[in-house]
Order: structure tokens, then sequence, then C-alpha cells
């Protein structure tokens, strides 16, 4: 796994204005790592990935990734006036790459097709073509699954994890789905109230499948922690007189 | 081929609609009965003009309504013939459509430009938008006293009015349709190393050319119109020309050829407009033609 990129996070905080949106987060990725990040809605997840994207600047802390990375997110964001090859060629080195990016997320055949005119599953397919064309050490990925319909999800989760065991990049992804960081990732971070309030490792081999007690006990455990504290809060009154 | 007029079927029959969606999956069998209900309903909404017009000609010839109110259509028939015979129809539209096209060539390009800069610099934004949103307020024809003072009321002031008044629709548009080009978008294109020229011709002009286009449509509108206005104020030649020398003699079929020709130059630079949409704007119709 030498063609990952390496990531190291030291005391890492960010601050909109007055507030405190990511708070001191330590965190170190191997190359070639596969991390998940999972957390109720507004707890940091995004921000988190465009730190790392270098969209967003850090408030304080030290940030250090170790090559550039490609993007992905919960929509596909292709040029609507440019083909599938000429978006997918936005991040490509050469033709050649183009079409073998296009190749391996299977829509080789709808190169001069206009984004208009894919489905919803086949444009975050030409996103991740566009992302791996240039074999990037790092991938990012902010929910890029979230919008599709869970059979296109299943099959896009098979897809992202065949190209990662395959290229050996590293893999930050975002997501709101427990199941599918515990299906794809080596460690999955519990974000909450921008802090790390749990990491799990996930040491099922791959390939993993959904339904293995293992995964379901995990996604359950992850599950509970997220919910935990607002549980209490939330539930408790219903439950007394 | 129009798919919502196929057949003479009457709306609520069961029968006919069923016979009607199986002639939309077997294009070209049993159609015939359909043609002539396609030919017949296409006839329909030339009936109240064929009427109408039959009715002036008639009320013409009768002597109910004098020539030198309205001419007999036959009448504006046959001066549209001598004019074009003569050559002096083709001479005069000419003369027109390149005194209007001048105009939306030099005040469209500059409100374009404009446009492109404002849209993509803050600092040019803060700098001209302004001044440009305050000029907005003046209708270009009020200004007429001073460009007939500034430049008499030849050619230059002809232009000058239509170029001021194409100016602000394909400013603000352009503006806008840069100013409303996806954030997203752009965040994206940049993390993929797409920056300055590229980034304009890849990703921002791109995204503001239906605005544009929207600014176009409506420059055209302000252009005939002033055009119309100018060409009356004075002219030595052009379709203005023509209709006030006609009025002035009384022919009054030649001054409705005139008001015909505005027409038909309005209908073929909207007609071109069109097409050009069709074509900057495929990937936005992709999916409809498809
Ligand atoms: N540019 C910004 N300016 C101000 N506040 C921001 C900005 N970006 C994010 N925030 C705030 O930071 C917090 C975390 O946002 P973030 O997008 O990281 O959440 P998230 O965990 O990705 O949520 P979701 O799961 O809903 O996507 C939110 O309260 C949000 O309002
Ligand atoms: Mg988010």
């Amino acid at each position: 796994m030498a063609n990952g990129a390496s990531i190291q996070l030291n005391g890492v905080s960010k601050a909109f204005g007055d507030r405190r949106v990511l708070d001191d987060i330590s965190l170190t990725i191997a190359p070639g790592e596969f991390v998940a990040v999972v957390g109720k809605s507004g707890c940091g997840k995004s921000t988190l990935l465009r730190l790392v994207a270098g969209l967003e600047t850090t408030t304080e802390g030290m940030l250090a990734v170790s090559a550039a990375p490609r993007l992905m997110f919960q929509d596909a964001r292709l040029l609507p006036w440019k083909r599938v090859g000429e978006n997918v060629a936005l991040g490509s080195p050469s033709p050649a790459a183009t079409a073998s990016a296009l190749a391996q997320v299977g829509l080789a055949d709808r190169d001069r097709d206009f984004p208009a005119v894919l489905s919803g599953g086949q444009k975050q397919r030409v996103a991740l073509a566009r992302a791996l064309a240039s074999a990037p050490p790092l991938l990012l990925l902010d929910e890029p699954l979230g919008a599709l319909d869970a059979l296109t999800r299943a099959e896009m989760q098979t897809l992202l994890s065949d190209l990662w065991r395959e290229r050996g990049f590293t893999a930050l992804l975002v997501t709101h789905d427990i199941e599918e960081a515990v299906l794809l990732a080596d460690r999955v971070i519990l974000l909450d109230a921008g802090r790390i309030a749990y990491t799990a490792l996930v040491t099922v081999p791959r390939p993993r499948r959904r339904g293995n007690a293992e995964i379901a006990a995990l996604t359950d455990e992850l599950l509970t922690r997220i919910l935990a504290p607002q549980a209490v809060a939330d539930f408790a009154p219903s439950f007394t007189i | 081929m129009s798919v919502a007029v196929t057949s003479p079927a009457k709306p609520g029959d069961a029968t006919s609609k069923a016979m009607d969606q199986t002639r939309h999956r077997t294009p070209g069998i049993g159609t015939t009965g359909s043609t002539v209900g396609n030919f017949g309903r296409a006839l329909l909404p030339l009936v109240v003009p064929v009427l109408l017009l039959a009715a002036w000609q008639v009320a013409s010839v009768s002597g109910a309504l004098p020539p030198r109110i309205l001419p007999a259509p036959l009448a504006v028939v046959a001066a549209a013939k001598a004019l074009i015979v003569s050559g002096d129809l083709w001479r005069h539209l000419s003369v027109s459509a390149a005194r209007a096209f001048l105009g939306l060539a030099v005040g469209g390009g500059i409100g374009f430009a404009l446009g492109l800069l404002t849209g993509a610099s803050k600092w040019a934004e803060t700098f001209l938008d302004g001044t440009v949103q305050m000029l907005r307020a003046i209708p270009n024809l009020a200004l007429l006293p001073f460009v007939i003072i500034w430049f008499g009321i030849g050619e230059e002031a002809k232009t000058f009015l239509i170029a001021f008044g194409v100016f602000f629709p394909l400013y603000l548009n352009t503006y806008h349709g840069i100013r409303s080009v996806d954030p997203d978008l752009v965040e994206m294109a940049r993390a993929y190393g797409v920056r300055g020229a590229a980034l304009f011709w890849h990703v921002l002009l791109p995204g503001a050319t239906p605005s544009v286009l929207v600014g176009l449509r409506f420059a055209l509108g302000s252009m005939w119109l002033t055009l119309i206005a100018a060409e009356a104020l004075a002219a030595q030649s052009g379709i203005g020309y023509l209709t006030t020398t006609a009025r002035e003699f009384m022919q009054t079929d030649v001054v409705l050829v005139g008001a015909l020709l505005y027409a038909l130059l309005g209908k073929a630079a909207d007609t071109a407009v069109r097409l050009l949409e069709r074509v900057l704007l495929r990937w936005q119709t992709a999916r409809a033609s498809n």
C-alpha cells in the first residue's frame, strides 16, 4: 500500500466566527488506509473533510497532507455543459486515462453524453471516474452515495471498495450511513460536537458482506453511541409522568 | 411531427383514445385518417385571419374603407411587388438591418464585456455597477435632444440610440448570469485545478450563457423599437425613410409594407436567437430530445 498519501492532524480546531465547529482534533491516517467519519448532522464532518482538502483553513493546530487529494461530493457536480468525457478529462492527465477511468466505472460508452441524460447513480460514477482518473494518492468523499437509492448505493460501495483495494489510495469517507462506514473502512471515527468521541477498528476481512454478524454488531454499537447522550435528554421526559 | 396533435379523436371517447395510443406505438400504420385530421387542424388557426382579410378586401373594394385610411390587402401586395421589382425593398431593408445590427454590435458588445467584467470581478463590480445601474433609469429616447446636439441626425445618432438601448439588457443579464453560476461547481473546478482564464472559459461563461441569451432577446426588442423611432425622426434611406416619404404622398399601401418589413426583420432576428439557443444550450435540452 505504497500508493497512498498520509494525513496528520494535530490539535486542529476550526471556528466560523464565534462558533467552534471542530475542537482539538488529533488524527493520523496511514498511507492506503480507509477511514470513515460518522456523526450527527452538523457535528463537523464536512468541515473536517474540507480542511483536509484545503478548501478551508485551520483556526488552530497542525494539519499535514502528504499529497494533493481528489474530492467527491454528495452531488456529482458535473459541468452540465460538458459531455461526460470532457467532465472526466477535468481530473485526468491524458485522454487514455480518461477512457480507462470511464471504463472502470462501467460508462465507457457514455462519454459523448451530456450529464443531463444520466441517472443519479451514473452521474456519481462519472464523478468517481473524474476523481480517480489521475490516480490520486488520496480520495476525499463527502457523502458521495447519500443521494442514491439503496440498490445503486450497494453497487457503488462495491465499486468503491474494489477500486480502493486495487489502487491502494488513502480514502477518507464522510457518511451518514453507519453500515456503509463499517462495510468500507478500516477505522470508523465518531465525531460529536466537533470532537472525536470514539474510534472503532474494523478488522473484518474483505470482501465484506452486509448481514455479516460482526459488521451488524459493530454498526449497532456505533449507532447506540451516536444516539446515546441525546437519547437520554430527548426521550427521558416521555417515560416519566 | 407533433405528438400532441395525433388524431381527430374526440376527448372522452374511450375507444378512439385507445386507438390513439395504438397509433402512437405504431406510426405509419393506419395514419391516413389522422393525416387528414392533422392537416385540418393545422389550417384551423388560419380561418380567422383569412376571414378578416377577406372582409377587409371587400370593405375596401366596396368603398366602405377608403384607401387613405387603410389600403386594400391586394393593394399592399401590389405595392410590395413593385418595391421588390424596383429593388427598393431590398435596399431599404438591408440599410435598416445593417443599422440595427451595428447598434447591437456596439452597445451589446460593450454591455456583454462590462457584464462579464463586473460579474467575474468583485473589484470591477464595486467600481462600475453602481454607475451603470444609475444610467439604466434613463430611457434611451429621452436622450434624443442631446443626441441631436451631439451627433446631429445622421447615422451616428441612430447607432448611439440603439447601442444605448441594447446595452442594459445585455449588461444586466450577463452580470447576473456570471453571478448565478453555481458556486459549488466553481469550488469543484477550483479543487480540480481549473483557475483564471480556464475557469472563465470552461465554467463561468458557459454557466452564464442561458442568461446572456435572455438578455439578447430583451435587447432585440429594444433594438427594433429604437430603430423605428430613430428612422421616423430622420433618414435618407431605410424602411423608415420609405414609410415617411410614402406618408407624404399618402401611399398608405407602402406605409403598411414598411410596417410588415419591420415585423419581418423582428421575426428573423428572433428566429436567429432561437437557433443560437438550440446550438449553445444543447446541454440543457439534451434530456428532452433524447
Ligand atoms: N462556511 C461556514 N460558515 C459558518 N458556519 C459554517 C460554515 N460551514 C459550516 N458551518 C457550521 O459548522 C457546523 C458543522 O458543519 P458541517 O457541514 O461540517 O456539518 P456536517 O457534520 O457535515 O453535517 P451534515 O451531516 O448535515 O452534512 C454547522 O453548525 C455549520 O452551520
Ligand atoms: Mg456534511
